[in-house]
């Protein structure tokens, strides 16, 4: 009972950062319509970034975290606006070389700046150590993770569904064309929804610096890989299917790894197999 | 002239839809586009809004060049635009579809919630109602009251009476020309010639992507030779 709670917590936990970047790409995917690859090397790149503000400017936890994902939002601003705009028209095999071709170039250029081999992040002190649960000790900054994540969440979806800005969203991605003819700046508004996304993949990357223990500049790869599963078993561009599928995944890919060490990502993908023979448009997707 | 389309021509990749089409609406007034299917009614909506626009040709909108102006500059200057497929945005509420026209109009003027509930009672039962479960009906009287919402000076209205019954066609012409009686100016495309009849003084008549003839609606009313080689079907 004791290590099956634990194991849940740390599924929990590991699927909040699913979340997270599973969050930015599924609302890129569901307002611009493209399946933005490079959405794991936001998150790698806000890791990045917060880690030097820790270590080089300011060693406080909450001025990493702000100051790491703005950074990387500028970023965003510049991939949006001067390249990947140009291939919105073009079929999907050309939006995926050309985020597929930002991974690459991002991987190299964190190689050259910070070094190919991994960093050790420096201990702040934030959230440290750890609670018992059920006579075995959790870590703190975990059960922190797991409070973030529904918070994300539910701001979201009342950013989305209560505020002008949300409709205006919404109407945008349901109908580009229309949303013209009443006077919506769409291109603007695409950048504004791009960069809001990769804030929000560079947000868990921001988070992770204290939880990874490590950063190693491929640790965007493992990440993008499991939020496409979230994304795809939620229903692409169902931001209430990715919050849940990560939350599952989370949790199998915790309990893979810990009883069945050998079929760890197996699990994951029978998961998205099943679900898609179920489901062709994943749990929450519409079937159009 | 409140707007003047002057030999525009416009393509949908490489086929040649509009062939200097040139048309004049003056202030005020509710002018048809009239034509049977496929002769470039919708496009030439399209291409003076931007949303098609045109490779050659001017269109000027109250004294302004507008041609290649994107569609969201075009609909702040003024030009609402209310599609044949109506086009309500399914994930909002019919509230929603019309203040969100409201929010995002730079213009200010007597259109606003209460009056177009009072030009279509049926739709204050249907506030709180998702846009994607509105009847075809309903939609189109959404789809005018929002473009009201943005206070334009001219509305596109792309095949108003198609698929109405004869009792809601009535209704739409007295619904019509309440909203001219407000002063706005309306050019609308139909196939329905006798509806563009009561609703409108002027036409012009397409055929294949070009203008035909264009005059008084009497004057194509009482014309067989034009009412026989392009209107009817």
């Amino acid at each position: 009972m004791q290590s099956i709670v634990h194991v849940c917590l740390a599924g929990l936990s590991s699927g909040m950062f699913i979340w997270l970047v599973a969050s930015g790409l599924t609302l890129i995917f569901g307002v611009l319509g493209v399946l933005n690859f490079a959405h794991g090397s936001f998150y790698m790149l806000g890791a990045y970034f917060s880690y030097t503000v820790l270590r080089h400017l300011f060693p406080n936890f909450w001025l990493g975290l702000l100051l790491g994902p703005l950074c990387v939002c500028a970023v965003g601003f510049v991939v949006e606006r001067f390249f990947l705009r140009y291939v919105y028209r073009l079929a999907l095999p050309y939006q995926l070389l050309l985020t597929f071709a930002f991974v690459l170039i991002f991987d190299n250029l964190v190689k050259i700046v910070w070094g190919a081999g991994s960093l050790t992040p420096p201990d702040i002190g934030f959230l440290a150590g750890s609670v018992p649960i059920l006579g075995r000790k959790f870590p703190v900054y975990n059960l922190f993770i797991i409070g973030v994540g529904p918070l994300v969440a539910v701001a979201l979806w009342l950013a989305l569904e209560r505020t002008w800005a949300g409709r205006i969203v919404r109407a945008a991605s349901s109908d580009r064309e229309m949303a013209s003819a009443i006077g919506v700046r769409v291109p603007a508004l695409y950048t504004g929804v791009f960069v809001f996304g990769i804030w929000l993949g560079a947000l868990g990357g921001g988070l992770a610096v204290p939880y990874v223990g490590l950063l190693t500049p491929g640790m965007g790869e493992t990440i993008i890989i499991e939020a496409f599963i979230v994304a795809v078993i939620g229903g692409l561009g169902s931001l209430k299917g990715a919050f849940l599928a990560a939350l599952v995944l989370g949790v199998l890919s915790s309990f893979g790894t810990r009883y069945f060490p050998a079929f760890d990502m197996f699990l994951t993908f029978i998961l998205m197999a099943a679900v898609l023979l179920v489901r062709p448009q994943g749990l929450f997707g519409d079937a159009r | 002239m409140l707007l003047s389309v002057s030999a525009i021509d416009t393509y949908y990749g490489s086929s040649h839809i509009l062939q200097e089409v040139s048309l004049e609406v003056s202030e005020g007034e509710i002018a048809a586009l009239l034509g049977r299917n496929g002769v470039g009614k919708t496009t030439t909506l399209r291409s003076i809004l931007g949303l098609s626009p045109p490779r050659r040709g001017s269109i000027r909108f109250a004294g302004e060049e507008i041609a290649g102006l994107p569609a969201y500059a075009v609909s702040r200057k003024g030009v609402a635009y209310v599609p044949d497929d109506y086009r309500i945005f399914p994930d909002l509420t019919t509230d929603e579809n019309l203040e969100i026209a409201r929010r995002l109009s730079p213009r200010m003027g007597i259109w606003n919630r209460e009056r177009v509930l009072e030009l279509f009672p049926k739709l204050s039962e249907l506030s709180r109602s998702k846009g994607i479960n509105l009847s075809g009906g309903e939609k189109k009287m959404l789809g005018i009251g929002r473009a009201l919402m943005a206070n334009p000076t001219l509305i596109l209205l792309d095949e108003p009476s198609e698929g109405l019954a004869p009792l809601v066609v009535a209704n739409l012409v007295e619904v019509l020309g309440q909203i001219h009686e407000q002063g706005v100016t309306i050019l609308l495309a139909d196939q329905n010639l006798k509806f563009c009849r009561k609703v409108c003084g002027r036409g012009y008549v397409l055929e294949k992507g070009a203008v035909r003839f264009g005059g008084g609606m009497e004057e194509i009313w009482g014309n067989e030779e034009i009412i026989r080689k392009y209107l009817v079907v």
